[in-house]
C-alpha cells in the first residue's frame, strides 16, 4: 500500500477492490441485520489503520472482519439467556448455524467441527482463498493452518463416508 | 479429484451468497454510505480532532485554490483554428452502477469498443488509469468528428420513463400535475405545449440551464429509493453573466455569447463517494474550457448543487435540423422530480428504421415485465387525463422519454389519448421512438440500446 500521498484516494481504490467480497464473507456468517455495521467497522478501522494493510489487503481486512464478528459474537451471547446458561457448562460458546442449501449430512459434520477447524474450510471454500491467504485471516502461521485445514477435511470426508444413517447433531456449542 | 477435494466442492456448492451474483441498487447505494460514513471520520494517523477541528477551515480553503490556482498553466488560449486531436479522453462517473470497480471498468470498456465498431475509421479504446478510458484514432479528429464519437460513446444509453406531467416542475417548484386543475398558465403550457411546440421541446415551458439548475437545486434532497435514476448530488459551475470567463468559454466552444447570463462552465459531475465535495469541484476543474484557468473560475464562477431525486434534462430535439448541444446558450432545459417509472434495462430488439413518413425513428420491443410496467404507468396517466380535463377540451396527459447519461437529454414526450386507451396501452407489440432525429442520430441510438447501457456514466476531458 503507498504510503499516504493520497490516503483517501488508497482507500478508495482498496474499498472498491475489496468491498463485496468483504461483505460476503459477513454476509456469510452473522444475521443480515448487523451486516452493513460490521462491514462498515470493518472499513473504519482499515481506513485509520491503512499504514498498516500490506501488499495484499484482502486478508488483513478480513482478519479484521473476523475479529469483529468474534466481538459481535460474545455480545450476542451476553444478551441471550440461554448461551448464558450454556456458557456456564462448557464455557465460551459460538452456535455456528448451517445454511439451507447445505446437504444435512454436510451440515452435521460440519457442525461437529471445531470453530477453527470450520473457519479454515469456510475461507477456502466460500472466500475462494490460498491456504497461505487465508492464514492471515486466521490469524495464524501458514503451516499451522495447512495442518488444521487437512485435519477439517479428513474429518468431514471420513463423516461423509460414513453414510447417512447416521441421524444429524443438534446445533453444538464450542469454544470460540 | 480426491476425496479433499470433494469437501471443498461441496462445502463451496452450499455458499449461501453467491460470489457471482451482481450487487442490486440497494446494496451498492448501501456500499456507497458506508464509504462516504468511513472516509468523513478522520485517520488515525492525522492530527487530532482537537487541533484539526480550528485548521480544517483553512485547510479546505487551501485546497479549493490549490485546485483552482494550480492547474492554471495547463489551459492554452483559444485559438481560431479548430483543434485536431487523435486522443480523447473519457472520465467514468458513477452512473446505472454506482460504484466503480476493475470489473464495471471492463465491462464499460467492452461496451465502448463495440460501440466504436459501428463508426468506420479505425479507433481503439483502452484503459487509462482506474477510472478513465482513451479512444485513440488512427488521424486527426475534427471537432466535428470528436463530438459524434462522444456522443455515440459517451451517453450511458439507459432510457428512462417518467410520467410526465406527475414530475415536470414550473419553475415555483412545484409539479404541473398539481397546477393543472388550477388551470396554471405555465403548468398547463408545460403540459400541452404551446400550439406550435410540442410538449417537451424548447419554448414550451422551457428554461436557460441556469434557470434550471436553480430551481432544481431548491428542491429537497429525497432519500434512496429504486426508483432513483441518479443517486448522489449533481454540481454545475457557471460563469457570472457577462463575465471573462464566459466569453472565454463561448469562444471554445463557438457558441454566441450572451452577455446578460450565466454560461455553463463545467459540469455536472457528481458525487464520487468519499471524497464528495472536494472530488467533484476537481472534476469541475478538470472539465474547464481551454482558455478559461482555475483562477478565473475561482473569481468569476458559481457552484449550484441539485440534490438527489431532482434531474435537469435538456429538452427534446424537435427536428433534426434544430439539434443544440448542452452547453449551448440556446439549450432549454427542464427540472424533474427523479422519479422512474420503469427503465430500458426491459428494452429489447432495438432497431433504427424509418416511420410513415420516411422519417427516421427506433423501434424496439418490451419484455414481458417491463410492457406490464409501461401499461401500468400508461393507465395511471390515462385516468389523470380523464380528471383533470375542462368540460370542452381533450388535455391528454404524456410520459417522458429520456436518454441517461452525465448530461441527460429529453428524447420525446408522447401523449395518451384517455378516450382511446382509458385503461392505459398495451406495450407487448413495441414501441417507436420518433421525430428529432437524423438517420445518423437514429442509429446511433439504436447502437447504444442494442449493446446495452454503459454501467457508468463517461464524461469527455478537454
Amino acid at each position: 500500500m503507498a504510503k499516504n500521498v493520497d490516503p483517501a484516494g488508497d482507500f478508495e481504490e482498496l474499498f472498491e477492490a475489496h468491498y463485496w467480497a468483504v461483505r460476503a464473507y459477513v454476509l456469510r456468517r452473522a444475521a443480515s441485520s448487523v451486516v452493513d455495521d460490521v462491514v462498515a467497522e470493518t472499513f473504519l478501522i482499515t481506513w485509520r489503520r491503512l499504514g498498516s494493510v500490506g501488499d495484499d489487503p484482502l486478508p488483513w481486512i478480513l482478519g479484521v472482519a473476523r475479529r469483529l464478528l468474534a466481538n459481535y459474537y460474545r455480545a450476542e451471547r451476553r444478551r441471550s439467556a440461554l448461551l448464558v446458561r450454556l456458557q456456564s457448562l462448557v464455557g465460551p460458546v459460538l452456535v455456528w448455524e448451517a445454511p439451507a442449501s447445505m446437504s444435512v449430512q454436510l451440515a452435521a459434520a460440519m457442525t461437529a467441527l471445531s470453530a477453527t477447524e470450520r473457519e479454515a474450510l469456510l475461507l477456502v471454500a466460500w472466500e475462494g482463498l490460498e491456504p497461505g491467504r487465508a492464514a492471515q485471516v486466521a490469524g495464524c502461521s501458514s503451516g499451522a493452518f495447512r495442518a488444521r485445514l487437512h485435519r477439517a477435511r479428513q474429518r468431514v470426508s471420513n463423516a461423509l463416508e460414513q453414510g447417512s444413517d447416521c441421524p444429524p447433531h443438534p446445533p453444538i456449542a464450542e469454544e470460540a | 479429484m480426491t476425496p479433499h477435494d470433494a469437501v471443498i466442492t461441496a462445502i463451496s456448492e452450499a455458499n449461501p451468497v453467491d460470489p457471482t451474483a451482481q450487487p442490486g441498487p440497494r446494496e451498492r447505494a448501501g456500499a456507497d454510505a458506508i464509504r462516504r460514513r468511513v472516509l468523513s471520520s478522520p485517520a488515525r494517523s492525522r492530527p487530532g480532532a482537537a487541533t484539526l477541528v480550528p485548521l480544517l477551515g483553512t485547510v479546505v480553503v487551501l485546497v479549493i485554490t490549490v485546485v483552482f490556482l494550480g492547474l492554471g498553466t495547463k489551459h492554452r488560449p483559444p485559438s481560431a483554428a479548430p483543434r485536431t486531436t487523435r486522443t480523447l479522453i473519457l472520465q467514468a462517473l458513477p452512473g446505472p452502477t454506482p460504484v466503480i470497480t476493475p470489473a464495471v471498468m471492463a465491462r464499460e470498456l467492452q461496451i465502448v469498443r463495440e460501440r466504436l465498431s459501428t463508426v468506420s475509421g479505425s479507433l481503439y479504446a483502452t484503459l487509462a488509469g482506474r477510472n478513465r478510458i482513451r479512444v485513440v484514432a488512427g488521424r486527426d479528429l475534427l471537432p466535428a468528428e470528436r463530438e459524434r464519437i462522444v456522443a455515440l460513446v459517451a451517453p450511458s444509453a439507459q432510457l428512462y420513463f417518467y410520467d410526465w406531467e406527475a414530475n415536470v416542475l414550473t419553475p415555483n417548484g412545484r409539479t404541473v400535475a398539481s397546477q393543472l386543475l388550477t388551470q396554471n398558465a405555465t403548468a398547463l403550457r408545460i403540459s400541452q405545449g404551446d400550439g406550435y411546440e410540442a410538449p417537451g421541446d424548447p419554448g414550451s415551458g422551457s428554461m436557460p440551464l441556469y434557470q434550471a439548475v436553480k430551481v432544481a437545486s431548491k428542491q429537497p434532497r429525497t432519500p434512496f429509493s429504486p426508483s432513483l435514476s441518479r443517486v448522489g448530488p449533481e454540481y454545475y459551475l457557471f460563469g457570472k453573466p457577462g463575465s471573462a470567463a464566459c466569453a472565454t468559454a463561448a469562444a471554445d466552444g463557438h457558441t454566441p455569447f450572451i452577455r446578460g447570463r450565466y454560461c455553463l462552465l463545467s459540469g455536472p459531475d457528481e458525487e464520487t463517494g468519499g471524497r464528495a465535495r472536494a472530488q467533484a469541484i476537481t472534476d469541475l476543474d478538470a472539465g474547464l474550457p481551454a482558455g478559461v484557468t482555475s483562477a478565473q473560475a475561482a473569481a468569476q464562477g458559481l457552484v449550484l448543487v441539485v440534490p438527489q431525486g431532482t434531474i435537469v434534462i435538456q429538452a427534446a430535439n424537435p427536428s433534426p435540423s434544430q439539434q443544440t448541444t448542452f452547453s449551448s446558450a440556446a439549450a432549454q432545459f427542464y427540472v424533474l422530480k427523479d422519479r422512474v417509472a420503469l427503465t430500458g434495462e426491459g428494452i429489447t430488439h432495438p432497431t433504427q428504421s424509418t416511420d410513415q413518413s420516411g422519417a427516421p425513428d427506433v423501434s424496439f420491443r418490451f419484455t414481458p415485465k417491463s410492457a406490464a410496467q409501461f401499461h401500468e404507468m400508461s393507465a395511471r396517466i390515462a385516468r389523470r387525463g380523464a380528471h383533470v380535463r375542462p368540460s370542452s377540451q381533450t388535455e391528454n396527459q404524456h410520459f417522458a422519454v429520456v436518454l441517461g447519461g452525465v448530461q441527460d437529454h429529453l428524447l420525446t414526450v408522447p401523449s395518451i389519448d384517455f378516450r382511446q386507451y382509458p385503461d392505459g396501452i398495451n406495450a407487448s407489440g413495441g414501441a417507436d421512438i420518433v421525430g428529432g432525429m437524423t438517420a445518423t442520430s437514429a442509429k446511433d441510438l439504436a447502437t447504444q440500446l442494442r449493446y446495452g447501457a454503459l454501467p457508468l456514466n463517461l464524461r469527455a476531458l478537454r
